[in-house]
Formats: structure tokens, sequence, C-alpha cells
């Protein structure tokens, strides 16, 4: 009797537990104290942390993931049986062509996540979270004060920065570019590129992006006081004008167009989220919209985040490349909110008469609305009359189409 | 026009060794910075010349004709009617839900509005990344 206990035991989840399940355990909880107790990007963090403990725990029928002869850790694999039906009905074999041949499935087995995770790796999760992102986007201050694309694009400058960097730590190129993209602070993009380019290092690099977005408010205020004077925080800019439906709605399609044209590989992103911002705008498709604001992008941020937390598991995150994303992120951030900060004083240098606030150069990162929140906040501080959040937004929706274009061209150039 | 793009920049197009070195490396993000900066200058320049044509056709805004009467003055906290400042009380405590006290109510200067719709927009919206 004793042995057979002994021997049910050994088929119990406590016989495969190891030391690094329950560090991976702690790492989960941290994350979750920081999205229940601090608040920190809770709608996000919440399902990763929650995802990274499935992922330490011996589960049976979630997940399928193994660590290949090459070191990459595999998950998301499902198993298909099926007969070959030799040949095909209908065709007749031509010598030196491919035999087309019918597959019948007659069973398809993997766990839950299996299936789940096919959204990302399939590049589906990340466009249609876009998708809600553009429905919930207003660019009328970018539209009103196009200038301020050039600050988005500016605080793109930590993409490519530490992307050497990442190459000077020992990553490979596509590796080094999904490090870089932390510095966009796009959550969904940085999937998008990691899944395809660096599918290894995807729970970090999510990780890491996430955190640092929820962390922008104690990143980038240190950095914007240090580039501006007392003088330039003071600066209160002309108010925006207001901008027509057809102006919203030519934006919309002019975007698409020409970064489609010039980047193929962020259609994806781009198009959905052009494809979400026109819905919005039209005005004549109102469930679509709420239907993109509130029920798909909210079961779309439960699976993309749960399926991104369960890549989290401890054979695979407890590596030194992960502590080494996490430093090359947080630089990636800074030298992105530096980027857009100094460009908004070229600016100011080119055109003295109708000068921007450079605290709104910071938003050029595209945490979207936080970095806005925190130019904004950070303007008040100076001037409590200043009103500086409709004139952060400009950069900040600026900064989601800046992301998506320097991940198509990573995508293009190190991708194929 | 494919082997002419690969003639003319080698490390594009996937010819980017594994570990470039800085010599491969920085001309790659400066061409990186450079083409995210033609696509979103392209959207500049879209905007600018779509921006002119609407500043052009827009109605011009109606000028309110002169008041006949005298200016009236703009109003301190002490000269507001009680029911304007019970009703400003009674929004806070129900809108803030807590205890708050009054210290002062100033009129917004003009030309905010926009600023501060926008203001309450963005704080009304949706956290989603």
């Amino acid at each position: 009797m004793l042995q057979g206990l002994l021997d049910y035991f050994t088929t119990t989840g406590f016989a495969l537990l190891t030391w690094k399940m329950l560090v991976m355990w702690v790492i989960a909880g941290v994350l979750l104290w920081l999205a229940i107790a601090k608040g920190f990007e809770p709608l996000l963090l919440v399902p990763i942390a929650f995802g990274a403990l499935i992922a330490n725990l011996p589960t049976r029928g979630v997940i399928t993931a193994e660590m290949q002869p090459n070191g990459v850790y595999e998950s998301a694999t499902f198993k298909i049986e099926g007969q070959v039906l030799e040949p095909a009905p209908g065709t007749v074999p031509v010598a030196g062509e491919p035999v087309t041949q019918v597959v019948k499935v007659t069973r398809v087995e993997g766990g839950l996540y299996d299936f789940i995770s096919q959204g990302i790796k399939l590049e589906l999760f990340p466009p249609l979270i876009f998708l809600g992102v553009g429905a919930l986007t207003d660019f009328g201050p970018l539209i009103a004060m196009p200038r301020t694309l050039f600050l988005g694009a500016a605080a793109q400058l930590g993409l490519f920065v530490t992307f050497m960097g990442a190459g000077l730590l020992g990553f490979t190129a596509k590796q080094a570019a999904s490090i870089g993209i932390i510095g966009g602070a796009d959550g969904p993009t940085a999937i998008f590129l990691t899944n395809k380019l660096a599918p290894e290092l995807l729970g970090a690099v999510a990780v890491a992006a996430y955190s640092y977005m929820s962390l922008v408010p104690l990143i980038q205020p240190p950095i914007m006081r240090l580039l501006t004077t007392h003088k330039e925080r003071r600066i209160r800019m002309k108010s925006l004008r207001s901008v027509s439906k057809l102006e919203k709605l030519i934006f919309a399609v002019a975007v698409m167009i020409i970064c489609i044209l010039l980047v193929p590989d962020a259609s994806a992103l781009i198009a959905m989220l052009m494809f979400g911002n026109f819905l919005r705008e039209c005005a004549v498709t109102e469930r679509l919209v709420k239907a993109s604001q509130n029920e798909i992008i909210n079961v779309l941020t439960i699976f993309l985040g749960t399926s991104v937390g369960i890549t989290m598991a401890a054979e695979s995150f407890l590596a030194p490349e992960t502590l080494k994303i996490i430093v090359l992120g947080v630089i990636a951030f800074g030298f992105s909110t530096a980027g857009g900060v100094l460009m908004a004083k070229v600016m100011n240098v080119m055109s003295p008469n109708n000068p921007v606030n450079p605290l709104i150069g910071s938003a050029g990162v595209s945490a979207v609305p936080m970095a806005a929140r925190v130019s904004h906040n950070e303007g008040q501080k100076y001037d409590s009359g200043n009103y500086l959040l409709m004139h952060a937004m400009g950069p900040n929706v600026a900064g989601v189409i800046g992301t998506a274009v320097a991940a198509g061209y990573f995508l293009s150039t190190l991708g194929h | 026009m494919h082997s002419l793009l690969i003639t003319l920049s080698p490390r594009l197009l996937g010819a980017l060794s594994e570990h470039p070195g800085l010599s491969e490396s920085i001309p790659f993000q400066l061409t990186g910075l450079m083409v995210v900066f033609t696509a979103l200058g392209l959207i500049w320049l879209v905007l600018t010349v779509v921006g002119q044509f609407f500043k052009r056709t827009a109605p011009a805004p109606v000028v309110p004709a002169p008041a006949v009467t005298a200016p009236v003055p703009v109003s301190a906290p002490d000269s507001l009617p009680p029911e304007l400042i019970a009703v400003i009380a009674a929004t806070v405590r129900v809108s803030l839900e807590g205890p708050y006290r009054i210290q002062a109510i100033v009129p917004v200067p003009a030309g905010q509005d926009w600023a501060h719709e926008g203001r309450r927009q963005i704080f009304a919206s949706h956290q989603v990344r």
C-alpha cells in the first residue's frame, strides 16, 4: 500500500517541481504586485504574470514546450495525425512536377495554449489589437499640428542605438532588433517583431516592454529635466485648431498608403491601425467601433497577455540574456525619450516664432496616453496654467506610427 | 530594380551579417532612422498640404456682435450667486466622491477650451496598453 502511494506520488506535479520554477513564482508574484498594488499596466501585467505562473507549474493539457537540441526553447506546438490519400482525387501526376497530395486529418492533439498561442505565432493578435488601438485613438492633435510627427520620428532613436548596444553584448542582429524595439514603448509592435525575428526572446522582450511602459512616469522625467531649461519647460504653445471629419478620414487613408508603400512589412500593423481609426472617424459604424474599442481588444488582450506569460518558462527565462535585455530596454527607453526632447529643441531653433515645449518631445515614445500625461504633468509643475496634454498627444500617436515603421524596416532588412 | 537595390545597399535585404560590427551596424541604424523620418516626413507633407486646403475652405468664424450693454466685470468668487456656488460644490462632491474643500472659483481664461476638452477625453479614455 505504501509502495502504491509512493508510485502515485511520482505521477503528481510535486515530483516535477524544480527550484527554477519557484524562482519564477517569485517573479510572477512581483509582476502581480506591481500590477495590483501599484497599478502599473494592470490590464497586461496581470495576464502576463498569471501566464508566467501557469508556465512554471507542472501542467498537463495547457501547453507543449521543450528545449530543442539547438538551445531554442520551443513552445505551443501541437500534433496532427492524418492519412495521406495518394494520389489525390482528380489529379494526374506529371513527371518533374510536385505531386499534390490530400491529407485527411484524423486527430489534432495539443493543450489549450498550444492553440491560443497560435494567435501570436501566426501574427494575429498584435494587428487585431492595433485595430482596437486605432478605434480608440484621436489623431486630431497630430493633424492640427503635423510637425509633431518629427518628434515621434526622433523618439525612435533609442531603437537604433540599442540595436548597436545589443550587438556589442553578443546578440545577433535579429535579436538586437527585437530588443531595440522595446524603446518604441509599443507592446503589440514589440511582440509582432520579436515573434518574427527572435521568438526565443519573446517572453523577456514583452515583459521588459510592458514593465518599462508602466514605469514611464519614473523613467522619463529625470531625462526631460536634464535636457531642458526652466524657461523651456514653461513654454506655452498655441491652441490647436479644430480638425474636420474629412481631414481625419483623409489622414487615415494617406498614412496607410504612405507607410505600406515605404515599409510593406509593417502592412498588417499599419492597415489595422488605420482601419480601426477610419471606423471611428467615419461615424457610421458605431457598433463596429464599440466592438473594436471594447470586446475585440479586451478579449485579445487576455489571450495576448497570457500567451506571452506562458512563454516565460524557467528554462528559457532564467538566463543571462534576460538580464541583458532588461538593461538594454531601459537604455532604449532613455535614448528614445532624449531623442524626442532634443528634436523639439532643434525645432525651436529653426522656428523660434512658434516654439514647441520640449517636454512634449518625450511623448514621442508611443506609450499612449501615459507618455503624454507625463509631459503634461511635468509642464504643470513649472506652470500650473500650461495645458500640454493635447499638444503631447500629437507626438504620442506619431510615435505609434514611427515604431510600426521602424519595425517594418527591421523586418524588411532582417526578416527575409 | 531589385538588383539595383542590392548594389546600392548591400546591408539591406537580408545582407547584414548575423553579428554585424560597428562599420556595418552604424550605416544600418542611420538608414533605419532615415526611413522613419522619410515616412513621417511624407505624412507631414500630406497633412500640411491638406491642412492648408481645409484652412482656406473652412467657413470664417462667426464674430459675435459687440454687446450694447456696459461690460460686465469678471465675477469674483464673493460676487457669484449662492445658487451657482451650491451647484459647483454639489458637482465636486458627487464627481470626486470625497471630502473636498473649494478654495477658489476662478473663471477659465479664454482660448483654453480645446485643451480642457482634450484633457477630459484623454483622462476618460481607456488605458489599453
